[in-house]
């Protein structure tokens, strides 16, 4: 298949596991950890307190700023304290640590008779997800609710993002094919919401059988049409999957509101039908657990809040893992305890052995293939970033366009001298950012003097 | 939160909070309670940045893929000029490695030799000498092209111009006589050829053309056909243009380096031989022996497409070619010397940062923004 994106590359890695049965429900563990931040923008504040009881589907995190999404009980039970924990992306963050009294006792909310979805207006669709605290589950955690609310007569077309962000992640495969009605369902509300034309739904060709099931479900809508592009990593960034299917390009620092498309992942349009139908919040989500070390690699629906560990059990590890992923094998984030719990942006949990683990070669000088240049989606030139970044040239930094960068790692990724290049341009990123800040504020300061 | 912090690790061997509900567990807990200062490394999760997967791709495959490409041109060499060659080639490896190894001793550097770019530069240097030369000739110029030129500025990737042509460069202008002693080709790997009165007699075809002649060509069979695998006057390694186009298909195939260079650089010195014949050839006659009869191929192929000293993306790759190749037809046809490919490349070498500038990508999202 032709190719719709500069670059890119298709690491031949397999996650050796099918689709074919439905994600397992894995039964709620006995003490769940719900971190208060799960999403872009401001933490949730507690609005439990240590000993209340608390039912399923009840919202018990939320915050008053613009940017902010609610969190619910994902279980029924006691509140045992609210403290810090570990948070999948790095270090700790306050969580309201629950414990579960086995009974799933629903919320009063979850017990109101199911809505009609056709006579759902958009202001109700909006509000229907800022109720149910979805954000973006492919990773990115952008609350729903804003991003609609901030793009209503500004779309054209809504994508449902249905490209796995990431070789070896197969959880939103698992939903669309599924879950396929769910989707369409979700991805037409979307589309009244913010007054679209038209809904694209995005599948790389590697799954059929979701192509398939997505076509079904979509069949007789002539508004909705299922796109099957090609396997291709980053083909799942938001930037790229706009280029692949309208040919236009979002400039840098905008968002794809600025073309008229609206993006959103699948299973974030899947949980919105639920959602807008039966008032069930987002409290848990597919997770992908692979890795060559378990007996039973499978996707899972896991309540929020369940600690890896009990996932990892579930599917038979032979022996601990090295390194623990949350997330895919690119942009995925290394785990220190086995006990962090899954987050509404936890999309795969990937586990790999000391071989895996430590498979790099001691790194040499840059040799200059061009190859990181050649596979760049976002037209870097990583080669030349990664020599002024060394001589610590912020200026040539931000006129090379680092600020572009996705952070994908395709150039670590193909870098025959193992550079840690994106570590680099992170650093890079982190100190013009500090300087920006500094010059800002020295430009406040001397307005105020 | 910051007090939990503060705790990692420092509570060893408190339980964890698995308990059951009958007995609830003591809470707050920390959740650094199973972590301990005292737990070996290797049973600790290791943390690192992403990527988490690597393409395999090492900067010594890479190299290596190039002297996989290099050996059958470097068998030939030993079939058509004896095993005098074989020494040339062996004895620049060697003491390019060498040096480089004592460079690195001497800085107190972890040794680089096994990256072996050092090697490739060894087999370029020798394929880039007379048979005849001297056989301290190629240890001189392994100094000079990995000591001065490659190692002092940094090393592996640091260096601005290609290190085995300026060795050629140093040795040719330090020993002219020497680095033109062509020999004819004895068609026979068991003969150590030495500089006699008869095997002065061979001249390379560009020099011939230059002087007006026709190229004869040597041994058996077609002229045309003793072009192309080699038999004729010229340095070792360059002669046999079957074989380096060959290799470079190789290199290609496998992904090492891009059509770019090479076809920019051919295809501009093809165009140019077509268009001005030299020696009073036909013009295919012109072209043919143009692309044949000097180092061309083996500039083309191995040296103009040297990583460090070439730019880095495909379109500056194929201007750079095409300059090589406009400057290669120049110094030919007006410079003073018969052959100028080693100069092209060198010049060429110094205008990549130029060209890499010059043809930097556009920024993604600016034609949207337009």
């Amino acid at each position: 298949m032709q190719q719709l994106f500069h670059g890119g590359v298709h690491p031949e890695v397999d996650s050796l596991l099918t689709v074919e049965a439905p994600a397992f429900e894995l039964p709620a563990p006995e003490l769940l950890y719900i971190p208060l931040i799960q999403h872009k923008g401001a933490a949730a504040e507690p609005l439990v307190k240590v000993g209340d009881q608390v039912r399923l589907g009840q919202r018990i995190g939320d915050a008053e700023a613009a940017v902010t999404a609610a969190i619910h009980a994902p279980v029924s039970g006691e509140v045992r304290a609210i403290d810090a924990w570990h948070h999948p992306d790095g270090d700790t963050c306050p969580a309201i640590i629950l414990e579960n009294d086995g009974r799933d006792t629903p919320d009063e909310a979850l017990l109101a008779p199911p809505r009609d979805l056709d006579a759902l207006t958009g202001e109700e669709i909006i509000k229907a997800a800022r109720d149910a605290g979805i954000v973006g589950m492919g990773g990115a955690g952008f609350p729903l609710s804003v991003k609609l609310s901030g793009s209503v007569g500004q779309i054209e077309t809504v994508i449902l993002n249905g490209c796995e962000c990431e070789p070896m992640l197969h959880s939103d495969h698992s939903v669309m094919r599924h879950h396929a009605d769910k989707v369409v369902q979700g991805g037409l509300l979307l589309r009244r919401a913010v007054q679209a034309k038209e809904l694209i739904i995005a599948v790389e060709d590697n799954k059929p059988d979701a192509i398939a099931a997505l076509e079904q479900a979509a069949a007789g809508l002539p508004q909705v049409s299922v796109r099957a592009l090609p396997t291709r990593y980053p083909q799942g960034g938001e930037k790229i999957l706009v280029k692949a299917l309208l040919k236009r390009e979002v400039p840098m620092g905008k968002l794809p509101a600025a073309v008229g498309a609206l993006i959103c992942n699948v299973d974030s349009a899947a949980t919105l039908a639920e959602a807008c139908r039966s008032r069930r919040p987002l409290i848990s989500r597919n997770v992908t657990v692979a890795g060559s070390l378990l007996g039973k690699p499978q996707v899972l629906h896991a309540r929020i809040g369940t600690p890896f560990s009990a996932l990892i059990a579930h599917c038979e590890p032979k022996s601990p893992p090295r390194k623990l992923l949350s997330g895919g094998p690119m942009m995925g984030r290394a785990q220190y305890s086995m006990e962090v719990p899954v987050t509404k942006t936890v999309s795969g949990i990937l586990l790999m052995t000391e071989e895996e683990a430590r498979a790099v070669a001691p790194t040499t000088n840059c040799i200059r293939c061009g190859r990181c240049v050649k596979n760049c989606p976002m037209l870097l030139s990583p080669c030349y970033l990664n020599f002024y970044s060394d001589l610590g040239n912020l200026p040539e930094l931000e006129r090379l366009n680092i600020d572009n960068c996705i952070e994908c790692g395709i150039c670590t990724y193909s870098c025959p001298a193992h550079l840690p290049l994106l570590q680099k341009f992170r650093l890079g990123k982190l100190e013009l950012g500090k300087q920006r800040r500094a010059a800002k504020q020295r430009k406040e300061g001397g307005k105020q003097s | 939160m910051n007090q939990q912090t503060k705790d990692r690790g420092l509570t060893a061997g408190e339980p964890a909070q698995q308990a059951k509900p009958a007995a609830k567990p003591r809470l707050p807990v920390n959740p650094f309670s199973n972590l301990s200062t005292d737990t070996p490394d290797d049973q600790l999760l290791l943390v690192t940045s992403s990527p988490h997967l690597h393409s395999g791709d090492t900067t010594r495959r890479l190299m290596g893929e190039v002297l996989i490409a290099l050996t059958p041109a470097a068998l030939m060499a030993v079939f058509l000029f004896g095993y005098r060659a074989a020494a040339h080639i062996l004895l620049a490896v060697c003491s390019c490695m060498g040096f480089e190894a004592l460079y690195c001793h001497l800085r107190k550097w972890p040794v680089t030799v096994f990256d072996l770019s050092a090697a490739i530069t060894g087999v370029l240097l020798a394929f880039n000498l007379p048979v005849a030369a001297p056989l301290w000739m190629p240890v001189v110029g392994s100094f000079f092209a990995i000591f001065i030129v490659k190692m002092l500025f940094g090393g592996l990737g640091k260096n601005f111009v290609n290190p085995a042509l300026v060795g050629r460069v140093f040795l040719a202008n330090s020993w002219a006589g020497d680095m033109v002693s062509w020999t004819r080709p004895v068609l026979n790997p068991f003969t150590w050829t030495t500089v006699t009165a008869d095997a002065l007699t061979g001249a390379t075809p560009l020099g011939l053309l230059k002087s007006g002649a026709l190229p004869e060509a040597y041994g058996h069979g077609g002229q045309l056909w003793n072009m192309l695998i080699g038999a004729r006057g010229g340095c070792l390694g360059e002669t046999c243009a079957l074989l380096l186009v060959a290799g470079g298909l190789y290199l290609m195939v496998r992904g090492v380096i891009s059509w770019h260079i090479p076809a920019g650089y051919i295809g501009t010195v093809a165009l140019f031989s077509l268009l001005f014949p030299v020696g009073g050839a036909s013009p295919l006659l012109s072209v043919f022996y143009s692309l044949t009869g000097g180092g061309l191929m083996l500039g083309a192929f191995f040296m103009a497409t040297d990583y460090v000293t070439s730019p880095l993306s495909d379109r500056a790759r194929l201007f750079y070619g095409i300059g090589c190749g406009l400057l290669t037809v120049f110094i030919r046809r007006f410079g003073p010397a018969a052959e100028g490919v080693s100069f092209s490349i060198l010049i060429m070498n110094l205008v990549v940062w130029f060209l890499d500038r010059a043809t930097l990508p556009r920024r993604f999202g600016e034609e949207a923004s337009k």
